[in-house]
Order: C-alpha cells, then sequence, then structure tokens
C-alpha cells in the first residue's frame, strides 16, 4: 500500500457528463481495479454540507465506493462535481455532489447510483424529509440512515433504519454485554428493577434509545423504571456518561473515566467487583461505518425505538 | 421518577441516589474441598518432590468439560440461567468470558514480536471484556515492574503493534503479571494458581485460564504434566485451555507420543493447536467463496478442474534461525502443517455447518483420502531441493552451506514439491501440486484452481485454461483468469484477469494471531487444526521424511545444492508437474 494520494477533483460536470468526468479522473491515478462496495446518497442542506463532507471523507471505501451529496437548498440551476477523494489506506473513493432543489435531485440522483450494488440513504439534516424525493430514495434503499426518533422515520419493512445515535452508543452497548459475560453477573439481572442512563449534554434521544435497549432486553414491558439524567463527563453532547442497574441487592454501574474509558462497580451477595472497560468515543464517519457495514434489520433496534418512542 | 414525557424525567445528576441499594455484605464462604480430593492432591505433591522433575499429570477429567453456550434465548428471566442476555442482542455475538492469559515462554521472540502485540490489539480494541489479565511466565528472574516494562517495549518496538491510542499502553501495563521457575518443579505452577486466585478475588467470575506454551516443543510435556498436576487442568472452577505451537512432533510417532503425553491431563476439547496460516483473514475467505456462492461449487470437482497448485514461496533465507531449520527442514517447517492446512481447505467437501467439528470432520476425511506415499513412490511424487547461492533483487546472497550455524555438506531441504491425489468421487484423478522453498524469487502464497480447456477450440490459437486463483499473501486477494475477444476484425482470443482485491475493502487486515487467540478465549476450536488432523497430515509425508531423512553415509544422497537463490527450484520439479501443465509464473 502506497502513502496517502491527493484528492483530484472537485471537477464542475453534469448529470448526463458525469461518469465521464469520473472515468478521467480515474485515468490520471495508477489504480487498474475498482470496487464497486455501493452506493451512500447523502441529502443535507448548505450549512451541514462541511459536516457531511467531513464525516464521508473519514468513511472507507469498503462501505461505499461512490459518495453522492445531495444539497437540497440550491436553485433550479442544477450543478454537479466530481471528485475521487484518497483514502487514509490508499485507494479512492468517487464522490459526486450535486446542488439543486429537492425536485431536481429527484432526477439527477437515480441515474447516478452505480447499479446492483448496496444504497444506503443518509438524511443528513435536520429537516423533515417528506415528498417525492424521500419516497423515490427509500424505494431504491437497502438502508436509511437517519436521527430516527427526531425526524419520525419509523422502521419499515422494505429498508433498513438505522439511527446514528444508536450506532454511537455502540460501545456503550458493548461494555455492558461485556459486564455480563461473566455467568454469575448475569444471574442476578433477574433481580434487576431500576434504570438510571446518565447522558452528556440536553439532547437526550440517544439515552433514550439505550434504555429502550436495556428494558428490552430485560424484558419490561416501558420505561417507567427508568431515569434519564444530565450529567457532565467531558464526552461530547448527545454521548453517554453512565448507566446503573439496580434492585435488592444488586447494582451494576458503569461510569464514564478519564479518556475513553468506564469504571464498572459490580454489586452482589455483598461483594464488589470493580473493573475498567474501553468506550471509545464514535465519530460521526466511524458511526457510519457501523451501520454501514451491515445493513440488516436491526430488531433490536426497532424494539428498543419502540419503548423509546412511547415515551415521547 | 420515570422516563416518560421527556424533559421531566431530565434531572442533574445531583439528585442522584446512591448507587448501591440494600446490598448487604456478606463474609466470603470458603470452598468445600472432599477428603479424597485432599489426599489425592498430597499424594501427587509428595510425588513430585521426591523425585524433582517434571511427573506426569493426572488422567484428563473429561467430566468437567463446560457445556457448548448457547446464544438461544430460554424462556424464564433473562440472566438466570446464566447466559448474557445483552450479548445474545450484540453485533459481536461471541465474547470471552472473563479470563487470565497465562503465557509460558513470554519472553521469548514470538511472545515478544507475535502474541503480545496481538493481544494487546484485542485489548485496545475492547474485545477482551472487562476482567482480562495476563500472566507471564519466564524461567528468567524478573518483578512484575520488570516485566511490565519488557512488554512495553515489546509493544513500542514491535511492528505487529496497533497504532497506541494516548493512554492505552498505561492501562494495559495494569493488565500484565509476571512469574517465575523451572518448568519442571510444582512451585512455578502453584504460583499461576495463585494468580488465577488473585484475579477471581479482584473481578469476580470464574477461574478461567488460556496456557498458552510460547516455549520449544521439547517443553509442551513437562508444562502440560506441571499444569495437570496442580490441578490447573480441572474446570470445575472455570474452564482451562491449552494452546500449543507447531511443530507438533518431528514425525508420526513422536506426534502420537506428545498427544498422548498432552491427553494424559487435557481432554481433546481443551487443546488448542495454532497454526497461523488459518488466522489469515484470506484463508479463511478461501471458505467463504466456495461455501458462501453457488457459482464454483458445481465445478470444484474433476469434471471441471484439471488440477490445483498450492504455492507458499518465502524469499528469506535462514534469517539466523539455522539450529531449528537443520533439524526441521521445508517438510516439517511448511508441508506438513501450513501446506497440508491450505490443501485440505480447498479439497474438502462442504461441512454441514460453520463449527468446528463439522469443518475439522470434513478436512480430517479429505487428509484421509489423500493416496499414501510409501517409500517406494516418493521419487515420483516428491522433488526436494536446497538453495545455493544466488542474487535476489539485485543483491548476492549466500547458498544455505554458507549460512552461518548450518552443518556442513547439509542435506537439509530448502525446497519440496509434491503431486497428491486424493482417492475420492469429487477428486479422482486430479492432482494437487504443492511447493514451498526459501529463496525462491518473491514472497506469495496462492492456491490455483486450474480448470479443463474448453472441449472443441472453434476460435483460431489454441484454448487457454481457466484459473482461479486465491492471493493469501500479499496483494490479498482471488482472480479469475479467462479468455475474452481481442478488440479487432479477427475474432482473436486473449486471456484476461478478472482481480478481485481485499484492499478495496480499505480496511487493514487483522492479525492471524489476534484472530486465533479470540477464538480461543471463545473457546471456537474452528480454526484450530484437531489431533486427527495433525496425525493424517504427520502420516502423508513419513514416508517423504523416511526417504530424506537418511543418515549422513546412507541412502541416496541429493545432488545439493541443486537450485539457485532467486530462482523457482528445481529442474526435477517442472517435470514433477507433468507435460501440458506448468507452474504458475508468480
Amino acid at each position: 500500500m502506497t502513502a496517502t494520494p491527493k484528492t483530484l477533483g472537485p471537477v464542475e460536470t453534469s448529470v448526463r457528463k458525469a461518469q465521464v468526468t469520473l472515468d478521467e479522473l480515474w485515468s490520471q491515478t495508477n489504480v487498474d481495479t475498482r470496487a464497486y462496495t455501493g452506493n451512500i446518497i447523502a441529502l443535507t442542506v448548505r450549512k451541514h454540507l462541511e459536516r457531511v463532507q467531513e464525516a464521508l471523507a473519514g468513511l472507507e471505501g469498503r462501505y461505499a465506493g461512490r459518495q453522492i451529496i445531495g444539497v437540497m437548498d440550491g436553485t433550479d440551476d442544477l450543478m454537479v462535481h466530481a471528485s475521487l477523494v484518497s483514502q487514509r489506506r490508499g485507494g479512492f473513493v468517487e464522490r459526486l455532489t450535486i446542488d439543486a432543489s429537492t425536485d431536481q435531485l429527484q432526477g439527477a440522483i437515480l441515474p447516478l447510483l452505480r447499479p446492483a450494488t448496496v444504497n444506503h440513504v443518509w438524511w443528513g439534516s435536520d429537516t423533515k424529509p417528506e415528498g417525492l424525493l424521500l419516497r423515490e430514495l427509500t424505494d431504491i434503499a437497502d438502508q436509511v440512515i437517519a436521527d430516527s426518533l427526531t425526524l419520525d422515520i419509523p422502521p419499515a419493512r422494505h429498508y433498513a433504519l438505522a439511527d446514528l445515535g444508536w450506532s454511537r452508543s455502540a460501545s456503550w452497548r458493548e461494555a455492558l454485554a461485556q459486564v455480563f459475560d461473566s455467568p454469575d453477573a448475569a444471574r442476578q439481572l433477574p433481580r434487576v428493577d431500576h434504570l438510571t442512563v446518565r447522558h452528556a449534554g440536553g439532547k437526550d434521544l440517544p439515552a433514550r434509545l439505550y434504555a429502550g435497549f436495556i428494558a428490552d432486553t430485560l424484558g419490561w414491558k416501558n420505561l417507567k423504571n427508568v431515569d434519564l439524567r444530565v450529567a457532565r463527563c467531558g464526552r461530547e453532547n448527545g454521548d453517554l456518561c453512565g448507566v446503573e442497574l439496580s434492585g435488592e441487592g444488586v447494582s451494576f454501574t458503569l461510569a464514564a473515566g478519564k479518556g475513553e474509558t468506564a469504571r464498572v462497580e459490580a454489586v452482589w451477595d455483598g461483594k464488589k467487583h470493580v473493573t475498567e472497560v474501553n468506550i471509545p468515543a464514535m465519530s460521526l464517519a466511524e458511526g457510519l461505518g457501523r451501520v454501514m457495514a451491515r445493513p440488516e434489520r436491526g430488531e433490536m433496534f426497532e424494539r428498543a425505538w419502540k419503548l423509546a418512542k412511547a415515551t415521547l | 421518577m420515570t422516563a416518560k414525557r421527556g424533559k421531566k424525567a431530565v434531572e442533574t445528576d445531583k439528585a442522584a441516589q446512591p448507587a448501591s441499594r440494600g446490598a448487604t455484605p456478606k463474609k466470603p464462604v470458603a470452598k468445600k474441598v472432599s477428603a479424597s480430593t485432599t489426599k489425592k492432591a498430597v499424594k501427587e505433591k509428595v510425588a513430585s518432590q521426591k523425585v524433582g522433575v517434571s511427573q506426569p499429570a493426572p488422567s484428563a477429567a473429561k467430566t468437567h468439560e463446560t457445556p457448548a453456550q448457547s446464544r438461544k434465548r430460554t424462556p424464564g428471566k433473562p440472566g438466570a440461567d446464566g447466559q448474557n442476555p445483552f450479548r445474545a442482542t450484540m453485533r459481536r455475538s461471541r465474547a470471552p468470558e472473563p479470563a487470565t492469559m497465562v503465557i509460558f515462554g513470554v519472553t521469548g521472540d514470538l511472545s515478544r514480536r507475535k502474541l503480545l502485540p496481538a493481544i494487546f490489539g484485542l485489548w485496545q480494541d475492547g474485545l477482551l471484556g472487562s476482567a482480562f489479565n495476563i500472566v507471564g511466565v519466564g524461567r528468567q528472574e524478573m518483578t512484575d515492574e520488570q516485566f511490565k516494562d519488557y512488554a512495553i517495549k515489546a509493544l513500542q518496538d514491535s511492528k505487529e503493534t496497533d497504532a497506541i491510542q494516548p493512554g492505552s499502553l498505561e492501562k494495559f501495563r495494569e493488565l500484565l503479571y509476571y512469574e517465575f521457575g523451572e518448568f519442571g518443579e510444582d512451585s512455578v505452577y502453584d504460583l499461576v494458581g495463585k494468580e488465577l486466585d488473585r484475579a477471581q478475588e479482584a473481578h469476580g467470575g470464574r477461574k478461567n485460564a488460556l496456557f498458552y506454551l510460547s516455549t520449544p516443543p521439547s517443553l509442551f510435556e513437562p508444562i502440560s504434566n506441571g499444569l495437570g498436576r496442580l490441578g490447573l487442568a480441572d474446570q470445575s472452577e472455570g474452564w482451562r485451555r491449552l494452546v500449543i505451537e507447531k511443530p507438533f512432533g518431528r514425525d508420526l510417532d513422536s506426534a502420537r507420543e506428545l498427544n498422548a503425553a498432552i491427553h494424559d491431563t487435557w481432554d481433546e476439547s481443551q487443546v488448542y493447536r495454532i497454526d497461523h496460516y488459518l488466522g489469515k483473514e484470506t484463508v479463511q475467505n478461501l471458505m467463504a467463496i466456495r461455501f458462501g456462492n453457488a457459482i464454483f461449487e458445481p465445478l470444484w470437482n474433476r469434471g471441471y478442474v484439471d488440477h490445483v497448485q498450492i504455492t507458499a514461496a518465502e524469499d528469506l533465507g535462514l534469517e539466523g534461525r539455522a539450529g531449528y531449520y537443520e533439524e526441521a527442514g521445508i517438510v516439517r517447517d511448511m508441508l506438513q502443517n501450513h501446506l497440508m492446512q491450505l490443501f485440505a481447505l480447498t479439497a474438502m467437501e462442504p461441512p454441514a455447518a460453520f463449527d468446528a467439528e463439522a469443518i475439522r470432520d470434513e478436512k480430517t476425511k479429505v487428509l484421509r483420502a489423500v493416496k499414501p506415499i510409501p517409500l517406494g513412490r516418493v521419487k515420483d511424487v516428491a522433488v526436494r531441493g536446497q538453495y545455493g547461492a544466488g542474487s535476489m533483487d539485485g543483491v548476492k546472497v549466500p547458498g544455505y552451506q554458507e549460512e552461518p550455524g548450518v552443518k556442513e555438506g547439509s542435506r537439509t531441504a530448502t525446497y519440496v514439491a509434491v503431486k497428491l491425489e486424493i482417492d475420492n468421487w469429487r477428486w479422482q484423478g486430479v492432482p494437487f501440486f504443492l511447493r514451498t522453498g526459501k529463496r525462491l524469487p518473491k514472497k506469495v502464497t496462492e492456491i490455483a484452481v486450474v480448470f479443463k480447456r474448453a472441449p472443441l477450440g472453434i476460435f483460431p490459437g489454441g484454448l487457454e485454461r481457466n484459473v482461479l486463483a486465491f492471493r493469501i499473501q500479499p496483494d490479498e486477494g482471488v482472480s479469475l483468469k479467462f479468455s475474452s475477444k481481442s478488440p479487432g476484425q479477427e475474432m482473436v482470443l486473449r486471456e484476461v484477469v478478472m482481480d478481485f482485491r481485499y484492499d478495496a475493502f480499505g480496511a487493514q487486515l487483522e492479525s492471524p494471531y489476534s484472530r486465533l487467540l479470540l477464538d480461543a478465549l471463545i473457546g471456537d476450536a474452528t480454526l484450530f487444526p484437531r489431533e486427527d488432523e495433525v496425525d493424517h497430515a504427520w502420516q502423508i509425508v513419513s514416508g517423504i521424511l523416511e526417504a530424506w531423512d537418511v543418515r549422513p553415509g546412507k541412502g541416496q544422497t541429493p545432488d545439493f545444492p541443486n537450485y539457485a537463490a532467486g530462482t523457482w527450484g528445481p529442474e526435477e520439479a517442472e517435470e514433477l508437474i507433468g507435460e501440458g501443465r506448468r507452474w504458475r509464473r508468480l
């Protein structure tokens, strides 16, 4: 593998000429083989464009060899730019950025999709999706990635719904699972009857989903025995700071510590067990990569979503 | 306070209640030990003290085998059965229970360069659970602190270490402990036992332990016995597993003796024999391609395949390992283990499931079906070689016999090519050619399935064979060679290659050791050769070893050296592959 090459482009082009422009850019590289691993269509607005571009730049080609960014608050004067974005470990991914109105985007995006691969649609905007564009895109999508509780996009049968807040709390779910990999600890779970989830910042939706996940796993029908609390732990807003499962004679507490670790304190049979787990924070690109790695129907997510949604 | 209606549920942390409620401390309960167990332990201890050297271990206790874990949800309250309900919903559905990894020979080269970096990578990725410790064991006297310094330096120096996150080394350091002593005496195993007690005291859970023998093979038996004598193979207080590195014996007899000695203490289900080739992503991809796609399997037989070539070429020479290599030679170093595993994975029948027993059963079946190579057949199906002086990448390099530490007039083979024939319905009449050697032009490992020519040529020019090639290293990937029309007015066909490269995934390939260590900690033996596989692999090469391991002055003397460093091996290998075929130019 060679050193990271330079990004080629952006070059102004049109919908019809986009493929030719990309081929011309490819001819400037020394790459013989292109692997089409999928399309990601990121829909956003101008104010979030930079953040979306940054997240997609950190996304490896293994997830999507072609990135199509649709900027929805453009004018009817449709603009297309093509580039080959260099990858950290060598190679390139294709990027097409389309600046247009939502009506025009629909007609522009569909012909630009690489055929016969996986399609991921990422709603990277805080405006509520509506209209023909979303309908068309969800029709061809294998996966829709969105802030599902805010945007109120329910899980549907024909695509897998992924939530970045949910994805980015994966390391907290894994950390909690690690606590109960010990059969002795797992046997205490029937005694747990209360849950507290602590989160950084005012946005509690990821914490709500996390609580839904724990409650559903424990067989609870609702979140009435759940407390959500704001905490300060040095983590990004929206991230979690800790969780406590408790009941008569038992408690399991994970509390964010320094860096990317959390202290685990488990108490049962009058004995305290203290360990530490790694809970790496996940960047937006890593969160995207995680959900795109396996665009599957997340039944656990859907059950957690229903419990969380019922509390809003 | 409930979470209903969002903001009402939100409070500041100041109002939070203490973490534990109603926890009543209890006195720890002493573990009951039966009188007969104590008597037996004392008797064995006294016996070992009398002699002062390693003693046979008590027989393997097969009744304590940990039941296979099922992730299936069972009725009743989640967790009541000891199964982790959270794990069942995780993407990573397999995770190790809290455990201690005990590395014997921790100051050795393998441990420093490969094992410690692999363990660190797994730990840093959060794959080793919340309660994991490493106990290094060696003969060298060292304090815990000195060992911690040693291990951290090894991680900083090794090329295999993942990018180190800030603060990670300091945290990892806290997991490390060290014990030292003679491996033939009981005291060192007693100390290891105390380390397991300490880990249980600190973290709770059971005393699970993975014992990794990163030692010379001569120490496998004494360590296995020592662990057995002190009851450390007993699984009543937690699972216990033993990992051993190749070579698993030096011939069929010694391999059987070693297996018998290990089975005196350990049940086969507790034994994990590492062949790091099986941990490579691309070796596993061979199974993925074969059994995850419908298009290849119909062609994977005598009807369509002309022959198969398996190549493992090394460009390096001895690299200071003359002592080992003079004893082992290429057959023991590469053919009996790595190449035989690649062969078995290529030729085996589809397994009933992707699990340890199903896959190992199929590998064993195909190894059993290999036509035996008794002494009399060796000259017809095997070629050996030894490199002489030559040139590699424009630099002159010495021949094998000029390498430091090699005996004068050494007859150790550094190259072997062998033709295997399989007596079963799928492969009858399809030869498998395996070759491996040192100081070949480049480092490359590949499996190439060479298909038969089309039955009739209707286009001008000859017909070429299609080849499906799995590149194990480097440039990991899969390619398919076929003929296509060349642009122009004439109907001229030309060979083209459709190439899939693993780097298209844009992801770094994990170290094979990290995959295998994690599997051993989880208890998944799929990628570890079973006793009978190893036995059959030895049976296949026994005739070759017998023919070639003649004592000086006796038997046929090969005309060594018979290939120059930097070439593809001796001329005889071309004759072996036969007319109408040729070794792939890699």
